[in-house]
């Protein structure tokens, strides 16, 4: 039974008025337990609108929303529950921070759910562990923190409520090269660790094609293409016409391989184009072509 | 959050968007006297038919008008109503125990009716038509006089623009930083009044700091541009009177000539 399933959904804001926007179409896709998805899509595709919906800020205009195989809108009153099971972090979540401490922060959550001291102080330790905050950095004020810090600070503020699933919208958003790498390995890492099924929303192929074991691909509102990563990523040509590019490595493989050179199969990262590289490399012979 | 109409702007291109702004803020003024002007039928017509053509002109879809009539629409009722009981001049029309309708009062109450909807559509011509900074810029140039009283005009005008360029911005914010705060299990609508104040410190301190934040971005890259104030400051944009300008002046003012006029040439109802 997938984790998250949505039928038909789809929505529309400020229905009624001239500024109405139908953002999502009609869009079904499943989300399995423990998967790592990756969510891509131009600027304005509704990957937002999308993942709000999975943790039920926003009411589908039609459609439904399940959340292991129950429809989370069957007792409104009770949505709250399924934002403890499903946790989203914002874009830009660092905007958010407002406690003295940024312990106190990251407890705004768990405390939320009504959980003892105990509990509440093990969780905030645990995700700030996993995002890499010192203990030191946890009696500060949160806006105390540099940016990445405090990003790293608001991640873990959701991860402490330690949902079944884990939504970052755009976690790695204005961050330099490093502070990426170091939030993707740490989600990864998190991921891996705790058997949580993450959904991340990026613009980056390259994000997605490090961390993702699927892609969803988004267009004007609707599904363009959802596999595994490598599937998506072989076809190159409907995703260059959608407008997104494929990885440099992954471009750089096809024209090798249009050239002759045996390559095997597709790299989607830097690493994987390493490992597959170096063998050709040693065997000599291929660069006097 | 987003649905309140507050910037009511609505782009468009028509005769009333390209009207110089300080022309027709005076002639909204202008307009909203003329329709407490007639005390005859045919006068409060010809007022009524005067805003009609004015909405035809301004292209805008008559719904979006009439929208902006319905929050008064209670304010309109309690007066009617008031007239209706409170008058008691006229020939009774309707009499039943401490209660009695009069024809003038029913004509009263119709007036007083028909002048607000006109006084509130007119106005909301005048911010559909024109966005709210040229509608600052156009005040700004219209009280330039009250600097003899060292009153300082454009600083006030531009703190005015920017908090209207702000308050959507704000509206946007406040949603966001409200999901954000929702999706960590806030809980913003159950709990007695202190609880629900209490619930407020997670929304109002983030959009404080980001307030903040913007102001003091805002100040730098003005500063930047080398603003100093409203001194020996040009626009690049200047507001020009064009022939159309003079034209739709001359035509209120002879309504108004001639709403005043009827007033003696027919019988006053009121
Ligand atoms: N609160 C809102 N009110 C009205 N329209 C909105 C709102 N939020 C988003 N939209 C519109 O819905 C569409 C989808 O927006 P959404 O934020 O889901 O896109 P996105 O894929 O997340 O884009 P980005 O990559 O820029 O974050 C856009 O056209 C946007 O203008
Ligand atoms: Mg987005």
């Amino acid at each position: 039974m997938p984790v998250i399933e949505t039928q038909n959904l789809s929505h529309t804001y400020s229905p009624g008025t001239p500024f109405v926007k139908e953002a999502i179409t009609d869009i079904s896709v499943k989300i399995e337990k423990g998967d790592l998805l990756g969510i891509i899509g131009h600027t304005g595709s509704g990957k937002s609108t999308l993942v709000q919906h999975f943790n039920g800020l926003l009411r589908p205009t039609s459609g439904k929303v399940f959340l292991n195989g129950r429809d989370i809108w069957e007792k409104p009153k009770k949505i709250r529950e399924v934002r403890f099971k499903v946790g989203l972090v914002f874009q830009y979540p660092e905007h958010q921070l407002f406690e003295e401490t940024t312990y106190k922060d990251i407890a705004f959550g768990p405390s939320n759910m009504g959980l003892d001291a105990d509990e509440i102080d093990r969780r905030v330790r645990l995700a700030a562990r996993f995002v890499g905050l010192k203990d030191e950095l946890l009696k500060k004020s949160p806006f105390e923190l540099s940016g990445g810090e405090k990003r790293r600070a608001a991640i873990a503020g959701v991860m402490a409520m330690q949902p079944d699933v884990l939504i970052l919208d755009e976690p790695t958003a204005g961050l330099d090269p490093r502070g990426r790498d170091t939030i993707l390995g740490q989600i990864s890492e998190y991921q891996q660790e705790n058997g949580t099924t993450v959904v991340l929303v990026s613009h980056s192929m390259e994000d997605i094609a490090k961390t993702a074991k699927k892609v969803l691909v988004m267009k004007r509102g609707a599904v363009a293409m959802y596999g595994e990563t490598a599937e998506v990523f072989s076809r190159a040509g409907e995703l260059e016409a959608i407008g997104l590019a494929v990885p440099a490595v992954t471009r750089i493989f096809m024209q090798l391989r249009a050239r002759g050179f045996e390559v095997g199969e597709n790299a989607y990262t830097v690493r994987q184009a390493f490992e597959r590289l170096l063998p050709l490399l040693r065997k000599g012979g291929a660069g006097g072509a | 959050m987003r649905d309140i109409a507050l910037g009511q702007y609505f782009p468009g291109n028509s005769f009333l968007h390209r009207m110089d702004p300080r022309v027709k803020m005076v002639l909204t003024f202008l307009y909203i006297f003329a329709v407490f002007i007639p005390r005859n039928w045919v006068g409060l017509c010809g007022a009524v038919a005067f805003l009609a053509i004015a909405v035809l002109l301004s292209k805008l879809p008559v719904k979006l008008v009439l929208k902006s009539i319905k929050p008064v629409i209670p304010l309109v009722l309690i007066t009617s109503a008031l007239n209706i009981f409170y008058v008691s001049e006229g020939t009774a029309v309707f009499e039943w125990w401490v209660i009695h309708i009069t024809t003038k009062g029913l004509i009263t109450a119709s007036f007083i009716a028909i002048r607000i909807i006109c006084l509130i559509a007119g106005s909301s011509l005048l911010t559909y038509t024109t966005s709210p900074t040229t509608l600052t810029d156009a005040l700004e140039r219209l009280l330039s006089p009250l600097k003899i009283v060292r009153l300082d005009v454009h600083e006030l005008a531009m703190m005015m623009t920017i908090a209207l360029r702000f308050i959507p911005t704000l509206i946007e914010e406040t949603d966001k930083i409200m999901s954000a705060q929702k999706a960590r299990g806030a809980d913003l609508e159950s709990g007695g009044p202190m609880q629900r104040i209490r619930a407020l410190v997670p929304i109002v301190v983030p959009l404080f700091v980001s307030s903040f934040r913007r102001a003091s971005d805002l100040a730098t890259a003005m500063e930047c541009r080398c603003y100093r104030g409203g001194m020996g400051r040009t626009r690049m944009k200047q507001m020009k009177m064009r022939a159309a300008d003079i034209l739709s002046a001359a035509v209120v003012l002879a309504v108004i000539a001639a709403l005043f006029a009827l007033n003696f040439f027919i019988r006053p109802v009121l």
